[in-house]
């Protein structure tokens, strides 16, 4: 190897760290330059961010520069050339790493030479420190993305907005902000692309909310939007959720009547059990015929139903082999008397036969409904015995519970919006990790354990959407902070959206029986301090002032309706159900409109 | 050869440059540059074009270095009238030991290790071009027969720049044949004081002989080993090429001025004179440096200029500073931190 090379070491390390530090200059320009178009972005409204964001991109520019810059290869010749230059040695160093040693006379010497002038060189003083361009362009796009974002943000820039609000919207979205996370994190769970969108939405409204973009009209109405959007988000995830109860179901009715099968009863023994109510209803005469008492119900008719089991089944299961024996005999009497009653009719002269011929059919019918009952009661004492412990199986009962409860959460949710607790929640999920547990046939545990566990999935998703609705709309005041946690309860029913009574808070939406319709005309919020009508604590509504046409013009003139709405406001001032403050204010909106009188 | 061989080899070469110099210093006032290209066209085994007026000391510049050197020096001082076998010899009728006549060559002037061409321009274009094979190939070819010529062999020739009626520029391929065109300048007072004061009184310097035949010819030997590096190789040819008034490298001010440009010769030229000025300076690598210092009197004489030039009244050597200046663009420190 070249010696002159080897003295070359102590200069391209120098050169490497020089590179780095040029790296990091262009890779923080880049990253700032990508900060600034981010920071207008978000002047924009399109793409928000934050400082954290925007010195990420800076500092994540910078690393990749450094690193680039550090791995960068410094080639023997450009380096050789570059000492010559900036340590004046006159072509020595670059001759002696060209030229190889002993071709002619004067190579050694002159590789010597070029090492001794190498020596006396540090790296240092031809190789300083140094502020390039570029790094007076990195800061210079740095302080130019801070100046963006900074004025982007501006409360200058974003109209007439009091201190007060602003500070009171970005604790709100602060608030939203924190709701949004966990919703995203459960939309993932659950991998629902609309609860993904949704945690989005709700992120994106609380930084809008943090950086001062939105005024407390525009923020009511976005935070309503939202709300019908979690709210329908809730449902898809109930729905879903029903959907994997269904399966569980299925698939544990498949699982017990493996288990029947497998304790001796076929399907086509179970079948001898499915009475007609009128051969259900000869097992009655039966039994009272046999002096025997019928057992109370141990399974309810859904249980059996999702067990493959009838009725029949549990109350024959339910008797002793002595009862059975006694039913059977009697209905084999029976049969008898009735095959007796049908031969005598039999024997008839022809035209009363043709008379009795009507009592005839009956007879025959009653003597199918007694074959029928004596077939159902021709199950041997084994199979009953079986048929018994089946259902008398305790983790069965437990799951068929646990399916009832979990499809009427479910239902709670999709059509009242109510979610469930968290402890409910967490009670399912350790049902389900007990009693799958306890089931022996293993493909048919993870089948039901699965399902359970994608419904439990499906419901906890759907519950993060509605508890971030909450949050969010008490956070901004739409729903009072007493009522937090209540989310589906019948009292905070209309506690945000739309209401029978109320008007929109603050959307430019006006409600009528329902039916959502836009103003016309410019809305005018107005923010009225008062108190939340069960006397929970103060409380701020948002009335909106708008032209009163609504929809399509009345042709009724308002005279004639005014009597029947000041009579409503009596009747709602006297009920307790305007605040006391606001009382003098409809007294006086109603005065304004009768003329005073 | 060790390490210390070429030390001490590179070491002597500076010392018999700078002794032949001291001599020729004694006689020679001042023209230290003149002196020392000279000296750079003896070790580098290259013919030198003097150009100067009249009464510089060209001529005794030529002739106290062939008695530094101890050289056979001979004078040719060019007329109109001179013929070519004035320079080369000729057949002469001569008689034999035995009686009978025979043809003998008579030597010329340019049997000499140092030939001092004055006036070189006053001779006709055919005289001149004997003097080319001379030059060039080392022989002189008379009668059939080729005469070769002794070496160290070189040419030193004068031309002065006034007095153009009746001369014959020298043709382009002769020109190029030249190493080195240096320019005479007129003394300093100073020099001009000592050369008076010199040449008006009783004293007289004589130069001693302080190198020979041989020491030239291994001063030449050890120049070619001096190595150079691509990049001042490409430096060199750069320049050169930056001559050129059309072609890829050519200079935007050879494009305008040029009419025709320096041919490979004068590369050879270049990184020849700077293995000299590397050796000189105490370098055993030839450093951009010595190409720049080599490269205006080794490249004024080959490159032509056009009309346009002539108008602006720009001279050959600003084209060659130009070309260099063109050719030191994107050669700077590759390393940019």
């Amino acid at each position: 190897m070249n010696p002159v090379a080897e003295s070359l070491d102590r200069f391209r390390k120098r050169v490497r760290w020089l590179n780095a530090w040029r790296g990091l200059a262009i890779g923080v320009c880049v990253g700032a330059a990508l900060a600034s178009g981010w920071a207008c972005l978000d002047w924009a409204r399109i793409w928000y961010t934050n400082w954290r964001g925007l010195g990420l991109l800076a500092c994540l520019g910078g690393i990749a520069g450094l690193v680039a810059g550090l791995l960068r290869r410094v080639p023997d010749e450009a380096l050789a050339r570059s000492i010559d230059v900036r340590a004046r040695l006159k072509d020595r160093v670059k001759t002696a790493v060209e030229v190889r040693p002993s071709t002619t006379v004067f190579d050694r010497p002159q590789s010597e030479d070029a090492r001794r002038a190498l020596e006396s060189v540090v790296p240092e003083s031809i190789y300083p420190v140094r502020l390039s361009r570029w790094h007076i362009a990195a800061l210079a796009l740095m302080v130019l993305a801070a100046s963006i974002f900074l004025l982007g943000n501006s409360p200058v820039v974003h109209g007439p907005k009091t201190p007060s609000e602003r500070a009171e919207l970005k604790v709100a979205g602060q608030k939203v902000e924190r709701v949004a996370a966990p919703v995203a994190e459960a939309a993932q769970k659950a991998q629902a692309p609309t609860g993904t969108k949704l945690a989005s939405d709700l992120t994106r409204f609380a930084q809008e909310l943090e950086n001062g973009r939105l005024n407390r009209e525009e923020a009511l109405r976005k935070a309503n939007d939202l709300a019908k959007q979690a709210e329908q988000e809730a449902k898809d995830r109930a729905d879903t959720a029903q959907q994997r109860a269904q399966q569980a179901e299925t698939a544990l009715s498949k699982y017990q009547a493996k288990l029947a099968e497998d304790s001796g009863l076929k399907p086509e023994d179970l079948e001898k059990t499915n009475l007609t109510p009128d051969q259900e209803a000869a097992l009655d005469q039966a039994m009272r015929d046999s002096g025997i008492s019928a057992p109370a119900p141990q399974l309810s008719s859904e249980q059996l139903k999702n067990m493959g089991l009838t009725r029949t089944a549990e109350r024959l299961s339910q008797m002793t082999p002595n009862e059975r024996e006694k039913l059977r005999q009697a209905a084999a009497v029976r049969q008898a008397a009735i095959q007796k009653e049908i031969d005598r009719i039999d024997k008839l002269p022809p035209a009363e036969r043709k008379a009795a011929e009507q009592e005839r059919a009956r007879l025959q019918q009653q003597l199918r409904d007694a074959q029928k009952l004596g077939e159902a009661l021709k199950l041997t004492d084994e199979q009953m015995k079986a048929l018994r412990e089946l259902m008398q199986m305790p983790e069965m009962k437990q799951l068929q519970e646990l399916l009832a409860k979990m499809r009427q959460k479910s239902q709670q949710m999709a059509q009242e919006g109510k979610a469930p607790t968290k402890e409910d929640l967490e009670e399912l999920k350790k049902q389900i990790e007990e009693l799958t547990q306890a089931m022996k046939d293993p493909k048919a545990r993870e089948e039901i354990r699965k399902a359970l566990e994608d419904a439990l999935k499906q419901m906890q998703s759907g519950k993060m959407s509605l508890d971030a609705m909450q949050a969010m709309m008490t956070s901004l005041g739409m729903i009072p902070s007493s009522q937090q946690g209540q989310s589906g309860s019948s009292d905070d029913e209309g506690a945000y959206g739309k209401t029978d009574d109320d008007s929109f808070a603050n959307t430019g939406r006006v409600n009528k029986s329902q039916h959502e319709m836009e103003t016309k005309g410019q809305t005018s919020p107005v923010g009225v301090r008062g108190q939340w009508r069960n006397d929970k604590g103060e409380e701020w509504s948002v009335s909106v002032k708008a032209p009163t046409q609504v929809g399509n013009r009345s042709s009724v003139p308002y005279q004639k309706v005014l009597p029947t709405y000041r009579k409503a406001a009596e009747k709602a001032m006297s009920g307790g159900k305007i605040p006391k403050d606001q009382e003098k204010r409809v007294k006086e909106y109603f005065e304004s409109l009768s003329g005073g009188k | 050869m060790s390490a210390f061989d070429a030390q001490d080899t590179a070491r002597w070469f500076r010392e018999c440059f700078e002794a032949v110099r001291t001599q020729v210093a004694q006689v020679i006032v001042g023209q230290n540059d003149v002196v020392e290209g000279v000296l750079v066209c003896l070790a580098a085994n290259g013919h030198v074009l003097l150009e100067g007026m009249p009464g510089l000391g060209k001529t005794l510049l030529v002739r106290t270095l062939a008695e530094s050197v101890g050289l056979g020096f001979s004078r040719i001082q060019f007329t109109p009238d001179m013929m070519p076998a004035d320079v080369t010899g000729t057949n002469v009728l001569a008689s034999s030991p035995t009686g009978d006549r025979v043809f003998e060559f008579r030597r010329g002037p340019v049997f000499a290790n140092m030939i001092l061409a004055d006036e070189i321009n006053r001779a006709t274009p055919k005289t001149q071009s004997a003097l080319l094979e001379a030059m060039q190939e080392r022989s002189v070819t008379v009668g059939g027969t080729k005469h070769t010529l002794a070496e160290p062999f070189l040419v030193m020739a004068t031309q002065n720049p006034i007095e153009q009626e009746g001369t014959y520029p020298l043709p382009e391929a002769q020109l190029d044949r030249f190493f080195f065109k240096l320019l005479v300048p007129y003394p300093s007072k100073a020099d001009l004081f000592e050369v008076v004061e010199r040449t008006t009184g009783s004293a007289s310097a004589e130069p001693q002989v302080v190198a020979s035949s041989d020491d030239v010819l291994r001063m030449r030997q050890t120049v070619r080993d001096v190595p150079i590096s691509r990049d001042v190789l490409d430096f060199a040819l750069s320049i050169v090429v930056a001559t050129h008034p059309e072609g890829e490298g050519s200079s935007a001010f050879a494009k305008r001025y040029a009419r025709y440009g320096s041919s490979p010769r004068g590369a050879q030229a270049i990184v020849t004179a700077g293995k000299v000025y590397a050796l000189l300076d105490g370098r055993f690598n030839v450093a951009r440096e010595d190409v720049k210092k080599a490269a205006v009197a080794a490249l004024r004489h080959r490159v032509i200029l056009n009309f346009e030039a002539e108008a602006d009244g720009v001279t050959a050597d600003q084209l060659v500073h130009e070309s260099v200046k063109a050719a030191e663009i994107g050669k700077a420190d590759p390393i940019g931190v």
